[in-house]
């Protein structure tokens, strides 16, 4: 049991060997993000700001 | 205190305060993890770069719209986001692989590189990690996805479950028939995984 919900089945079972193997060949695969790409993704961290105020504003602001 | 002492929880607030550089931080710790998962999915750097991106982006709205509730979970949300994006990409794209795990038309011999029997122990491995790197490849993306979660990131069923949206059953069964399926395959193509 996990929590509230009954496994219809255990773990699947695999040996250590192909354990091994899996994990050499997903190691090797290894890849990281270019470069560009992170740039864009703290570029856009740094300038991101949310509108939900404006848009409460502008609710409120219809309401009235 | 050190950077590396530092939860997720607090880079985030710190993150949503302004800090900048507490997310660049929170990103550099599982930016690899990540971007591994959703490429081992889409084997396309191109499109890793895109889905990546656009996970963070998802990411930074969550956080700063305030709707983001730390559980000690940012990774399994990260991801999350991810698994979500990989599936919306191949429902566009309209090609979930599938395995024909009983496949008569996969005649997995007829593609394998021929080998050499003097080879030394490093070409051995190799050709193993050439011949289940193409198993691997085989399996339908599910089945793919939660291999990888469970033996290369040691994710608990519980949190594969969480991520790519399915009962810890359904998550187990996958991991199952991925199995059955790598070692069926191996089988009817007389392909040995052992050194």
């Amino acid at each position: 049991m996990i929590g509230n919900a009954t496994l219809n089945c255990n773990e699947p079972l695999i040996d250590e060997t192909l354990t091994a193997q899996l994990k050499d060949l997903f190691s090797a695969e290894r890849q990281s993000p270019s470069k560009s790409v992170m740039n864009f993704i703290f570029g856009y961290a740094g300038a991101y700001e949310p509108v939900h105020s404006d848009i409460l504003g502008l609710t409120g602001f219809m309401k009235n | 205190m050190s950077d590396t002492k530092r939860t997720d929880k607090e880079l985030i607030e710190s993150y949503r305060n302004g800090c900048l550089s507490d997310f660049e931080l929170l990103v550099s710790r599982y930016q690899e993890q990540i971007y591994n998962y959703v490429f081992s999915l889409v084997k396309d750097r191109q499109l890793c770069d895109d889905i990546f991106q656009d996970t963070f982006v998802k990411v930074i709205r969550t956080i700063k719209a305030g709707l983001y509730h730390d559980e000690g979970k940012f990774i399994q949300f990260a991801m999350r986001i991810a698994h979500n994006l990989v599936i919306d990409h191949f429902r566009k794209e309209n090609r979930i692989p599938v395995v024909e795990s009983s496949s008569e038309d996969f005649n997995y011999v007829d593609n394998a590189p021929i080998t050499d029997p003097s080879v030394e122990q490093g070409m051995i491995v190799d050709q193993i990690h050439s011949d289940l790197r193409n198993l691997v490849e085989r399996l339908p993306v599910e089945q793919r996805e939660v291999l990888r979660l469970r033996i290369y990131e040691d994710m608990s069923f519980k949190e594969i479950a969480d991520i790519t949206n399915v009962s810890i059953n359904t998550a187990l069964g996958r991991m199952r028939y991925a199995l059955i399926n790598l070692r069926k395959m191996a089988e009817v193509n007389n392909i040995c995984l052992t050194y």
